[in-house]
C-alpha cells in the first residue's frame, strides 16, 4: 500500500530538511513543472487526478483552480493561500503533514500557487501550531536559499514569495474568506458567497484557498500522474486520505489509507477496535461538523462522495467515538458548547441561536430538562441549517445534534423523566 | 434595463439596481429586516429578510434565501408569504430577543423602535428562552448619546456607520460570539462629528439621544414639523418635535438629493439652542425694561419713521425677514453688513450661481473625482464633507464590474476595492478631516494651485497629475471655500473640465443657513453700514454686530441702535430697543442653500405667548409708520409676491412655499394623546388648537399625511411601521425641490478672478446659534477637560 503523503513521516525523527528531502525525490515536481509546463496543464492534470479538498468541503481542487481568473484579463497581483488553521476538534492530520514533512507541503505550495500564477502565498497556521509554523518557516528559507523560492524560479521567469502567518486563535478563521479577512486584518467573520475568492480574495484579487492535506498532495500527482493518483483509492476513489480515530480505541491516532476504505476498517484494524470493556455506540466521522454514524453504518466507504450520498459528510475523515461509558447528552452538549463560543457573532441564528442550544442541552444534562426541550432543538436544527447562517459553521454544529437527537432520543427523554443523567 | 419578477403572484417591474428585499419594500410589501439600511447597503447578517426563491418555472421546492443578499434576475418568483420562510423570519426574531432586556415601558425607543415593528410583522409573541440573558455595562460616550448596550441586537449598523460610512475609528465592535459589543476601547467622548446618527441607524434603543432623554415624550405624543437646520448654508431637512411648547429634538428629515438619511452633530444636537439661557423672548429697552408685543411694534414704528434709517441684514435669518428690513429702509439702505472677506465671497458666490448650475450633496456623493479648495468642508459643510467622505470611499465602478459585484453588496465592494480608490485631492490651507481619504493632499496656495490647474487643464502648461485625474474623471466635483477669487478660481476649474468635455461639477462652501438668499438681496459689508449709519437710526436684523471689526463703533457713531434677534448677544444688551422675534422654530420662512436650493421652514413650536417673526414685526410697524401699505403684505404669502416683483432674482422663493389653503396635512400624530387632560389641572376646558394662518400644515391631528402639492410628509408612519425606517417602505417619494435660476444659460466664460482678499478674520467651524447649545457647550468643556 503506497502513502505518498506520510512516506517520510517516522516517529520520533526529525523531518526532512531540504537535502534530505530532495535525496528522497522531492522537488522533482517543481523541476518538471515550474517553466516549464503551462500552468493550464498542471490545472489539467490536478483536475485529472480527482483531488478533491482535504479541509472537509471535497469540491474538486482542480475546479477551484479553474474558477480563478485568466490573469491576460484580470492583471495584478494573485493570491495562493494554505489554509492551515486546523481547529476542528478532533483532527491533528495538518499538523502530522506539517511537523512530519515541512518541505512537502512548501513543494505543493510552489505547484500550485505555479498553476494558478499566484505571485504571493500565504500559510495562515494555527497560533498554537508553534512548532509546525518554525519548521515551515525553516522550510521556506531552505526553499529560497536553493533558488525554488522567490524571484525567477528555476530560470523561469516566475516569482513567487511564501509567507508563514500565524492565526490569533479563532475556530472561524478555518472558513477560508475569515481566514481571509484575518490575514487582511480585519474582523475574522465570513464574507458572502458570490464573489467567489478566486474572483475578488486577498485584498480584492484572484486567490485560491487550499487546505494543507490537499496542497501535500499536488507535487505527487504531479510527480505520478493523475493516472497513478486515482489508482491509490478504493472503488473507484481517488488518491489517499489521512484518516483518523481518537476516542477509547486500542490506537488512536492518524494514518494514511485509500480514499474510500470502509470506516469498519478503519476503527477495527487501524485503531484495533474498541479498549477492553468499552463499548461502541457511534461516532463522528469527520470531525466535530459531521452527523454521528452508528454500527451500521460502519461500512461506508469514508470518501466525500459516499458519505454525501447518505446524507453525511467525510469531513477532516478524523472521526471522535462516543462509547457507551459517555453520555451522549453531555458529549453534545459539550460540543455545542464549542460551537456557540467560536461563533463569530456575525449573523443571529449562529450568534443568538447556538448558545440557547448549548444551554438547553446543558440544562438537560444537568437534569433541568423540560419536555419541550426536545421539540426546540430538533426546531433549531433547522433554523441554523444550510443556507439559513450566513456560513456553514451553524449548519456544522447541527449536524451533529440532528444526528444524536435521533440516534440517541431515548437517553434525551430518559435525562428529561428523570432529572438525572445517568453516566453522572 | 428593467426587470419582471412575481411575488406572490404580484408582478413587479425593477429597475436591476436594487436587491430584492429593496425591491420588495418598494413595492409596499412587508419584509422584516435589521442590517439592511439603503445608505449602508446589505450585509446579510441579521437573516431577517428571508424569502423563497424559485429557480424558474419548474422549480417548485424553492430554497430559502436572504431577500438583501439577492440579485433580482428576470422571471425570478419569490413567496414572502411561504410557510418555511414565514417561520425563520419568526425564529430570527426570537433569537435576537434572547438577550433583550424587553424594557420597552422605560426605553426612550418604545413607540418608534424598528425592533418591536419587526417583532409584530413576524408575528413572533411567546418568550420561549429561560435562561440567563447577557449582559453588557454600558460606557460614557460623551454628552450626545447614551448607550444601553444589554438593548443590542447585533446587527452591526452602528459601526458600519461610525467606521465605514463616517469614517470615525474611535468605536467598533469588539469580542465574539454573543458577547459581541459596540463600543470604545474606552469609555469618552465619541469623536466623531457624525455619532448622533447612531441614535436612528440603531434599530433598538442601544444609542439615545440623551438632551432628548431629559425631556422625552413618546414620538406619537410629539408634534413634528417639516424643518430646515439653520446651523450652516447646507440646510438640511430635519423634523422639529415638540410637545406642550416646548422643543424636544430634531431627527432627520430624509431628502434623496440633499442630506438622505443623515445629519450632522452641529444639527442634530445645536437646536438646543431653542432653550438657551441666551434665548431673547421678551422685548426690552436700554434700561432693560420688558415691552409688550404691541410696545415693541410701536417702538419700532417710532425708529421707522426716521429718515434715512439704515438696515442690517443677516444671513441667518431669513429670506422674508432681510426683504422685510430691505423693503421698509430702501435697498440703498440695506446691507448685507457681513466682513469685508464675506462681502466679497458672497458676491462672487450669487455671480457665479446666476450662470453655473451648483452640484447638489447627492451628486458630490457620487463624483467619481473630487477637487476641494481653500476651506475645510468638515468645518464649513459638515453634511456635505460627509458627502464627499462617500466619493473618496465609493469603489470605483470598473473594479464592482470586473468582479460582478452590485454596488449594494456592501462589503464585497469594500474588499474588492481594497485601497482602488478615485481621485479625491484636497487643496485646503488647514489639515482637515478629508486629509485621511485624499488620495493627494496640497497644503499651499489653494489659490495659485487652482489657477495652475486651468491653465494644466485648458493645456496650456503641462498637465500633472491632479489635471490628468480630474481630465480622466467622468463626473469630478470641485468643490471651493473661500475668498472671491477662490471661489471663481474653483469655477474656472470646473469651467476649464467642461471646456474639455468632461462633465464638472461646481459646489461653493458658504458660511450661514441664508449666506445666498442675502446674498442676492445685497452683498455690501458692514464696513459701509457703519460709514452710512452714522448719526443715523441703525436696525440690526439677527446679527451680533460685536462680531464685526468695529462692531463697537456703531454704537458711537449712530444716532440709535435697534436689533431684532432670537437671542442674547452684546448687541442686544447695548442696543436702545432689543425687539424679540421668532426663532426657526417660532416662524415661517425661507432659507437659500449653498446648492441655490430654496427651502421652507414652518413654525413648530407653538407657545403660549410667541413673539412675533421679525417679517411680521416689520411689517406691523412698517404699517404703523406710514412706510407700508396696510394691506400691502397681509400674509405670508403676499410678502413673498411682493418679493418677486421686487426682486426677480428671488422670484422662485415663493415656489417653495406652498399655498396654506386646501387640505392641510396633521402635524400631530394620529395617536397623539392627552389632548384633553395635559392642561386639565389648570383648566378643565380642552385648549383650543393653536391657530396659524401662514403654514401649509394644519396644527392638530387632522388632515392628510402628504401635503399634496409638494410631498411634503409632517409625520413619518407607514402602517405597521412606527419608526423612522417607515421612510424605507412604499415608492420613493420625493418633495418638490425649487433651485433658484434653474433656466439659467450655463456660461462658457472664465470668471475674472479679482484680488484676493488679504484679511481673512473668519473663524471656520463655529456657528453662532448652535454655540448655544447645552448640549454642544457640554461636550465643548468635557473635551477640554
Amino acid at each position: 500500500m503506497q502513502r505518498p503523503l506520510t512516506h517520510h513521516i517516522l516517529r520520533g525523527r526529525a523531518p526532512f530538511d531540504i537535502h534530505e528531502y530532495t535525496r528522497a525525490g522531492g522537488y522533482q515536481a517543481v523541476r518538471k513543472v515550474v517553466g516549464r509546463m503551462a500552468p493550464a496543464d498542471v490545472v489539467g492534470e490536478v483536475l485529472a487526478s480527482g483531488l478533491g479538498g482535504c479541509g472537509g468541503g471535497g469540491f474538486s481542487t482542480g475546479r477551484k483552480w479553474q474558477a480563478m481568473p485568466d490573469a491576460a484579463v484580470r492583471p495584478g497581483r494573485r493570491y495562493f493561500v494554505v489554509n492551515a488553521d486546523e481547529m476542528e476538534p478532533g483532527t491533528f492530520k495538518d499538523r502530522l503533514l506539517m511537523e512530519g514533512d515541512p518541505h512537502q507541503l512548501v513543494e505543493g505550495i510552489i505547484l500550485g500557487a505555479y498553476a494558478v500564477q499566484a505571485d504571493t502565498a500565504y500559510i495562515f497556521i494555527r497560533g498554537e501550531y508553534v512548532e509546525a509554523a518554525q519548521l515551515l518557516a525553516r522550510a521556506v528559507e531552505e526553499a529560497e536559499a536553493a533558488g525554488l523560492v522567490g524571484r525567477n524560479i528555476l530560470g523561469s521567469d516566475y516569482d513567487l514569495s511564501i509567507h508563514v502567518h500565524g492565526g490569533a486563535g479563532r475556530y472561524i478563521c478555518g472558513e477560508e474568506t475569515a481566514l481571509l479577512n484575518a490575514l487582511e486584518g480585519r474582523r475574522a467573520t465570513p464574507r458572502a458567497k458570490p464573489p467567489l475568492p478566486q474572483v475578488s480574495g486577498l485584498f480584492g484579487c484572484p486567490t485560491v484557498v487550499n487546505n494543507v492535506e490537499t496542497v501535500c498532495n499536488v507535487p505527487h500527482i504531479l510527480r505520478h500522474g493523475a493516472a497513478w493518483f486515482r489508482a491509490l483509492g478504493r472503488d473507484g476513489e481517488a488518491g489517499t486520505k489521512i484518516f483518523g480515530v481518537s476516542g477509547r480505541v486500542r490506537w488512536p491516532g492518524a494514518y494514511e489509507l485509500p480514499m474510500g476504505t470502509p470506516m469498519r476498517e478503519i476503527l477495527e484494524e487501524h485503531a484495533g477496535g474498541m479498549r477492553d470493556g468499552v463499548g461502541f455506540r457511534a461516532l463522528l466521522p469527520g470531525g466535530a461538523s459531521t452527523a454521528f454514524m452508528v454500527e451500521d453504518e460502519l461500512d461506508t466507504p469514508m470518501s466525500f462522495s459516499a458519505m454525501s450520498a447518505r446524507g453525511n459528510r467525510l469531513g477532516t475523515g478524523t472521526a471522535i467515538i462516543l462509547d457507551d461509558r459517555t453520555c451522549p447528552v453531555g458529549f453534545i452538549a459539550n460540543l455545542q458548547r464549542f460551537f456557540a463560543q467560536e461563533s463569530c457573532g456575525w449573523c443571529t441564528p449562529c450568534r443568538d441561536g447556538l448558545p440557547w442550544v448549548a444551554q438547553t442541552l446543558q440544562a438537560i444534562e444537568d437534569g433541568e430538562g423540560q419536555a419541550e426541550d426536545l421539540d426546540l432543538l430538533s426546531e433549531m436544527t433547522g433554523h441554523l441549517g444550510p443556507g439559513r447562517t450566513f456560513c456553514a459553521l451553524a449548519p456544522g454544529a447541527m449536524a451533529s445534534l440532528k444526528s444524536g437527537l435521533e440516534y440517541f432520543r431515548d437517553d434525551f427523554v430518559r435525562h428529561i423523566r428523570e432529572g438525572a443523567c445517568a453516566w453522572a | 434595463m428593467g426587470v419582471k419578477i412575481v411575488v406572490d403572484g404580484k408582478m413587479l417591474r425593477v429597475n436591476g439596481e436594487q436587491n430584492l428585499l429593496a425591491v420588495c419594500l418598494s413595492s409596499g410589501l412587508d419584509v422584516p429586516y435589521f442590517c439592511w439600511h439603503p445608505a449602508l447597503g446589505s450585509v446579510g447578517s441579521c437573516r431577517q429578510c428571508a424569502v423563497k426563491l424559485f429557480r424558474g418555472p419548474a422549480d417548485a421546492a424553492g430554497q430559502v434565501v436572504m431577500a438583501c443578499m439577492t440579485r433580482p434576475v428576470i422571471d425570478m418568483r419569490v413567496s414572502i408569504a411561504d410557510p418555511e420562510a414565514v417561520a425563520f423570519r419568526e425564529a430570527a426574531v426570537e433569537m435576537v430577543l434572547t438577550n433583550h432586556p424587553h424594557d420597552c415601558p422605560v426605553c426612550e425607543v418604545g413607540g418608534e423602535c424598528h425592533l418591536q415593528d419587526m417583532a409584530v410583522l413576524t408575528g413572533h409573541h411567546e418568550r420561549r428562552y429561560r435562561f440567563a440573558k447577557r449582559t453588557h455595562p454600558n460606557q460614557y460616550l460623551g454628552p450626545f448619546i447614551r448607550q444601553e448596550m444589554n438593548r443590542c441586537i447585533g446587527c452591526y449598523r452602528c459601526v458600519r456607520f461610525y467606521q465605514d460610512y463616517a469614517g470615525g475609528n474611535d468605536f467598533g465592535v469588539f469580542g465574539a460570539n454573543r458577547n459581541v459589543v459596540f463600543g470604545r476601547a474606552e469609555e469618552g467622548v465619541l469623536e466623531s462629528a457624525f455619532a448622533g446618527n447612531l441614535v436612528e441607524v440603531c434599530p433598538t434603543g442601544v444609542f439615545v439621544d440623551k438632551p432628548f432623554s431629559a425631556k422625552f415624550r413618546r414620538k406619537w405624543d410629539m408634534r413634528a414639523t417639516p424643518s430646515l437646520c439653520p446651523h450652516c448654508a447646507v440646510g438640511c431637512n430635519i423634523t422639529l418635535q415638540e410637545r406642550g411648547g416646548e422643543f424636544r429634538r430634531v431627527v432627520n428629515r430624509y431628502n434623496e438629493t440633499l442630506n438622505g438619511y443623515f445629519l450632522c452633530d452641529r444639527g442634530r444636537f445645536g437646536a438646543g439652542f431653542l432653550e438657551s439661557t441666551a434665548r431673547l423672548r421678551r422685548s426690552r429697552d436700554r434700561s432693560g425694561a420688558a415691552l409688550s408685543h404691541g410696545a415693541a411694534r410701536d417702538r419700532l414704528a417710532a425708529v421707522l419713521r426716521c429718515e434715512g434709517v439704515i438696515g442690517i441684514g443677516s444671513a441667518r435669518a431669513s429670506v422674508e425677514a432681510n426683504f422685510a428690513l430691505r423693503a421698509l429702509v430702501g435697498a440703498e439702505n440695506f446691507y448685507a453688513g457681513g466682513s469685508t472677506f464675506e462681502a466679497s465671497a458672497s458676491q462672487a458666490a450669487v455671480e457665479i450661481l446666476q450662470t453655473m448650475r451648483l452640484a447638489t450633496l447627492k451628486e458630490a456623493e457620487t463624483a467619481d473625482a473630487v477637487l476641494v479648495l481653500g476651506d475645510d468642508p468638515a468645518a464649513v459643510a459638515p453634511r456635505l464633507a460627509l458627502a464627499l467622505h462617500q466619493a473618496a470611499r465609493r469603489v470605483p465602478a470598473e473594479v464592482l464590474a470586473a468582479r460582478d459585484i452590485p454596488e449594494w453588496d456592501e462589503n464585497a465592494a469594500r474588499h474588492a476595492a481594497s485601497g482602488a480608490v478615485n481621485p479625491f485631492v484636497v487643496a485646503t490651507t488647514e489639515a482637515g478631516w478629508l486629509d485621511d481619504v485624499a488620495t493627494r493632499v496640497v497644503r499651499y496656495a489653494p489659490l495659485a494651485f487652482a489657477l495652475a490647474l486651468v491653465r494644466q487643464i485648458e493645456g496650456t502648461a503641462p498637465p500633472g497629475e491632479v489635471a490628468l485625474a480630474l481630465l480622466a474623471a467622468k463626473q469630478p466635483v470641485v468643490v471651493a471655500g473661500g475668498d472671491a477669487a477662490l471661489l471663481r478660481a474653483g469655477a474656472n476649474v470646473a469651467l476649464a473640465l467642461r471646456r474639455a468635455g468632461v462633465a464638472a461639477r461646481l459646489s461653493l462652501m458658504l458660511p450661514e443657513a441664508n449666506s445666498v438668499g442675502l446674498g442676492l438681496m445685497d452683498t455690501r459689508p458692514f464696513s459701509e453700514a457703519l460709514a452710512a449709519g452714522r448719526g443715523r437710526d441703525v436696525v440690526v436684523l439677527e446679527r451680533d454686530v460685536f462680531r464685526e471689526a468695529g462692531g463697537a463703533q456703531l454704537f458711537a457713531d449712530a444716532n440709535g441702535v435697534c436689533v431684532l434677534d432670537h437671542v442674547d448677544s452684546q448687541t442686544v444688551q447695548q442696543a436702545d430697543i432689543a425687539l424679540a422675534v421668532g426663532s426657526f422654530a417660532d416662524c415661517d420662512g425661507s432659507f437659500v442653500n449653498l446648492e441655490g436650493r430654496v427651502q421652507r421652514f414652518f413654525k413648530a413650536i407653538f407657545g403660549a405667548d410667541d413673539p412675533p417673526s421679525a417679517w411680521a414685526l416689520l411689517r406691523d410697524a412698517g404699517v404703523l409708520a406710514g412706510r407700508l401699505e396696510a394691506e400691502q403684505w397681509p400674509t405670508h404669502h403676499a410678502l413673498l409676491a411682493a418679493l418677486g416683483e421686487e426682486i426677480p432674482a428671488l422670484a422662485d422663493v415663493a415656489r417653495a412655499s406652498p399655498e396654506p389653503g386646501g387640505s392641510r396635512p396633521a402635524t400631530l400624530p394620529h395617536r397623539h394623546s392627552g389632548r384633553a387632560a395635559a392642561q386639565s389641572h389648570l383648566d378643565v376646558r380642552e385648549a383650543m388648537p393653536p391657530q396659524h394662518e401662514d403654514s401649509a400644515l394644519g396644527t392638530t391631528m387632522e388632515g392628510p399625511p402628504v401635503h399634496a402639492q409638494t410631498g411634503v410628509r409632517p409625520v413619518l408612519w407607514e402602517p405597521g411601521w412606527n419608526s423612522g425606517q417607515a421612510v424605507n417602505k412604499g415608492p420613493a417619494r420625493g418633495t418638490e425641490e425649487v433651485f433658484l435660476f434653474d433656466g439659467r444659460t450655463e456660461r462658457i466664460a472664465y470668471f475674472d478672478i479679482g484680488e484676493p482678499c488679504v484679511v481673512d478674520d473668519r473663524v471656520l467651524g463655529v456657528e453662532a446659534l448652535s454655540e448655544l447649545s447645552p448640549a454642544i457647550i457640554a461636550r465643548r468643556q468635557v473635551l477640554a477637560g
